[in-house]
């Protein structure tokens, strides 16, 4: 086994579901200067990619539009996962690893993971605010380990994963595509052919729905108490359900993707997020322990 | 370290910080179009004539404040309402 084989295959030893080499050359071909991975490690070479589902599947299965954020699956464990590959790295290589980047400010990443996991193969932009879809993970939530190791890279994907067929099927037929129809205020496109042919993501009213209880909404809601003459008023702000739920998400750490909409009828994400029941028969009895 | 930027120079860029950063993101096919939007700060400060401490904290400031207050609570409602919809429809 060589060493990308190891690395990855100990990545899904640490609860990745999918996991992907990229190189520092193909990331800095689109990041901008003081957002690359050698602006974080210097010397940095190669970024080691780690995916998984986002959410149990059935967190997408709850009438209550905030289950699935309060569900996270990967996203629990990516960093523990990425550090132990970066401790691999280290211990059994030699090669300086780190498997988080300073915080992001805003809107702007310190590094795209984004970007990252699409040059390590992980996955293709969508539609749908330009977020990374994987064939078999649907839409998932990534981890990175930034290496000066130089790697093998998986490279990009050389098919898209979006247009779906359904989707191109249905743009020939009406001009739209479930990820724009559900959301046009973030959402705005054209497919032509079987190809993206231009996007655009106003991610203003996207913030507001995918981090609605968040540092920013609590932000936003303090500027308004501080700002309100009315004491009465004020004290209605500070206690009411809206401050108190993004206490909630702030201290709990469920800050980030309460939305989703956009791909709630996406058919690559459909088809990642179904099951198959299996019967349990006596062998699968003695297999699960 | 963050720098006090004054509420005159906020007011005077806010907007236009705002949509020459990630607030909007264009593509052409999948490929980030990085001309006058999706810059990062120092790409955004160099345009301006501005320095990058000064287009970072007002970007940070406008990201929220360029919202309506109840922005945030209208987007609750919005996913509730879908999230009902959804679920009717079977």
């Amino acid at each position: 086994m060589n060493a990308e084989e190891e690395i990855k295959q100990f990545a899904l030893q640490k609860g990745a579901d999918a996991a992907g080499i990229a190189s520092v050359a193909d990331i800095n071909h689109y990041a901008p200067p003081g957002h690359r991975p050698d602006d974080i490690l210097i010397g940095a070479k190669s970024v080691v990619v780690l995916a998984g589902y986002s959410a149990f599947q059935g967190a997408w299965h709850s009438p209550d539009h905030r289950t699935h954020y309060y569900n996270r699956d990967f996203p629990r464990i990516r960093l523990s996962a990425a550090a132990a590959v970066s401790r691999l790295i280290e211990s059994r290589y030699g090669y300086y690893s780190l498997a988080e980047t300073p915080p992001s400010l805003g809107f702007n990443p310190c590094l795209s993971h984004k970007l990252c996991a699409e040059m390590a193969g992980l996955g293709t932009r969508s539609l749908a605010a330009a977020m990374v879809l994987n064939p078999k993970l649907g839409m998932p939530s990534f981890s990175i380990c930034i290496t000066t190791m130089p790697l093998k890279a998986d490279g990009p994907m050389t098919e898209p994963v979006c247009p779906h067929p359904s989707c191109v099927k249905l743009w020939e037929k009406h001009r739209t595509t479930p990820c724009l129809d559900i959301c046009p205020e973030c959402l705005s496109g054209e497919i032509e052919g079987e190809r993206i042919k231009w996007m655009r993501y106003d991610r203003r009213i996207c913030t507001t729905r995918a981090q609605t209880e968040s540092a920013s909404s609590w932000l936003r809601t303090l500027l308004e108490a501080a700002n309100e003459p009315d004491p009465g008023v004020r004290k209605n702000i500070f206690l009411g359900s809206s401050s108190r739920l993004n206490m909630a998400a702030i201290t709990s750490g469920a800050v980030f993707g309460q939305c989703g909409w956009c791909l709630i009828n996406c058919p690559v994400c459909m088809q990642a997020r179904t099951l198959k029941a299996i019967e349990p028969t006596s062998t699968t009895a003695e297999d699960s322990h | 370290m963050a720098k006090y930027v004054s509420p005159e120079l906020y007011n005077k860029y806010a907007r236009q910080i705002l949509e020459m950063g990630l607030a909007i993101q264009c593509y052409e096919g999948t490929t980030a179009v990085r001309e006058t939007s999706s810059l990062s700060d120092q790409e955004i400060a160099d345009r301006l004539g501005l320095d990058v401490e000064d287009v970072t904290e007002i970007r940070c400031i406008a990201e929220i404040d360029l919202l309506p207050a109840d922005a945030w609570l209208e987007s609750d409602n919005w996913k509730r309402e879908k999230a009902r919809k959804h679920f009717k429809k079977g």
